[in-house]
């Protein structure tokens, strides 16, 4: 089963257009949504969580239609993270609590004081004397403690020291080794999905250029180093895009497939496909 | 909804402490706009938790979280009614307790039981029909722009309790035959008929606000 599936989504605003997006989120696995900023990607969390409404297409997450009227038995499974905690700011980590055990049905106040001692945050301090890392890790810890089986992670670690950045990063692994546990995170520091994703989506200007397995996406590509004469000797359709530094040599992306056996290429990380995508789609 | 309720309370608190303490000063010096100043704070408190709602974009975070549309909205009115009878009963009963306590109670003017039970429920009327009245703007509209709509709903409270003095003053000569009664009832028919009409209309203002 999915956890998230979206068919052939549209959303038109005056100034942009996310443009018939499909893609899935099987249960159990991290999916990360990448792009520029202004790419769509929270204009997708808002539409899946039912926040604005689609032009077009269906949503469904965990097996209920955003547009259903029991979509919000959906959300008491659903833990959210956005790019801010937008929690009052005269309101204390147990206040917040308090609010939220009577939020959501399963809300573990156990849990979520373990979480505060965890992150060691200060539960009678007000929110608006917290550091920026402490609010997203209160938001985090409401997230994590109402027994969700999905996390929908909008920009959640951006702006954090990479410190704070990388124990965020092992809690969410861990939420993950749960079988039934899955991810959808979108962000633009592709190193973060990197170390938890299992597939990646690819956002740009409201389309989606890719959605694949991680794995199998580098798979598919190699980073080629040579002359500017080696590059040009390539079939154009397997080279996706290439740098051509001031000194003669060439870096370029690869599809292997499109590429001579013989020839050597570095597996790519997924920035570099991200990159040279997104060139080659600015180029186009 | 409850959630929705202690969450306003909550980012209220400071405001409710000051706004009693200025009520308390107000009525036991018996001051002509103690009446107004009650019904005031009863109406712009509701509006203070929409400023920090959109000071903190807390409606960002709501829509993510599982609330129905009719519980944001009803919660809110809820803080407004709360707020409304905190501060009209705390007003009145320290109105009550400074006059029992100084032996006042039958010499200080229009505190006769009856009449004072009226003037109290009018009281709860006028506030209920301004809450009526503003709560779609606010759910439309941000903080902001409907600061505007805060002002004149100011000035009409004013308006309005400075004609309901005039009028008790001259009823008996120029209405003798209405009472303080009927006066009565229609404010509360209007209280409730406008209350009625604003609860649909702010889900509408809401959902097209979040569209």
């Amino acid at each position: 089963m999915d956890a998230i599936t979206l068919s052939h989504l549209t959303k038109v605003f005056r100034d942009f257009t996310l443009d018939n997006v499909t893609l899935s989120v099987p249960e159990g696995t991290v999916c990360g949504l990448v792009g520029e900023n202004g790419a769509g990607k929270t204009t997708i969390i808002r539409l899946l969580m039912g926040a604005i409404r689609p032009n077009a297409g269906e949503i469904s997450v965990l097996g209920h239609a955003s547009d259903a009227p029991d979509f919000r038995e959906a959300k008491e499974d659903i833990g959210i993270v956005l790019d801010e905690a937008y929690f009052p700011e005269v309101m204390t980590a147990l206040q917040v609590g308090k609010v939220m055990r009577d939020t959501y049905r399963r809300w573990d106040m156990e849990q979520f004081t373990d979480y505060l001692r965890r992150f060691e945050l200060p539960d009678k301090k007000p929110f608006k004397e917290y550091s920026r890392g402490m609010r997203m890790k209160l938001a985090i810890s409401v997230a994590l403690s109402h027994h969700a089986k999905l996390l929908v992670l909008d920009e959640a670690t951006a702006g954090l020291d990479p410190i704070i950045r990388d124990e965020i990063i092992e809690t969410f692994r861990e939420f993950t080794l749960q079988d039934e546990h899955s991810i959808l995170i979108s962000s633009h520091i592709v190193s973060d999905l990197e170390k938890l994703c299992d597939s990646i989506a690819f956002l740009h200007r409201g389309k989606l250029l890719f959605c694949e397995e991680k794995d199998r996406l580098l798979d598919q590509y190699g980073i080629f180093r040579g002359t500017a004469e080696q590059a040009d000797s390539l079939l154009p359709e397997a080279v996706v895009g290439r740098e051509d530094s001031a000194y003669g040599g060439v870096r370029a992306l690869v599809r292997r497939d499109a590429a001579p056996s013989t020839l050597t290429l570095e597996r790519p990380t997924v920035e570099d496909v991200i990159l040279f995508t997104v060139k080659e789609a600015k180029s186009a | 909804m409850k959630a929705l309720i202690r969450k306003d309370f909550y980012v209220l608190k400071k405001q409710f402490l000051l706004f009693a303490v200025i009520i308390l000063v107000f009525r036991l010096g018996n001051m002509p706009a103690s009446t107004l100043i009650s019904i005031f704070y009863a109406v712009m408190l509701p509006s203070s938790a929409f400023a920090y709602d959109d000071l903190c974009h807390w409606d960002t975070m709501e829509l993510m979280l599982p609330y129905s549309t009719r519980q944001i909205v009803l919660s809110r009115y809820c803080v407004g009614w709360l707020s409304m009878l905190f501060f009209l009963t705390f007003g009145w009963l320290v109105r009550f307790a400074a006059a029992w306590a100084c032996g006042l109670f039958d010499v200080l003017p229009g505190l006769q039981e009856v009449e004072d039970v009226r003037a109290f429920l009018a009281e709860v009327a006028i506030a209920a029909i301004f809450l009526a009245l503003s709560m779609p703007i606010y759910f439309r509209f941000d903080a902001e722009k409907s600061r505007a709509f805060r002002t004149l709903m100011i000035v009409l409270i004013a308006v309005i309790i400075g004609g309901a003095v005039s009028f008790m003053t001259v009823r008996d000569s120029a209405f003798g035959d209405m009472s303080l009664g009927d006066g009565f009832a229609v404010l509360s028919l209007t209280a409730v008929a406008l209350t009625a009409a604003s609860i649909p209309l702010s889900v509408l203002a809401w959902r097209r606000r979040h569209r």
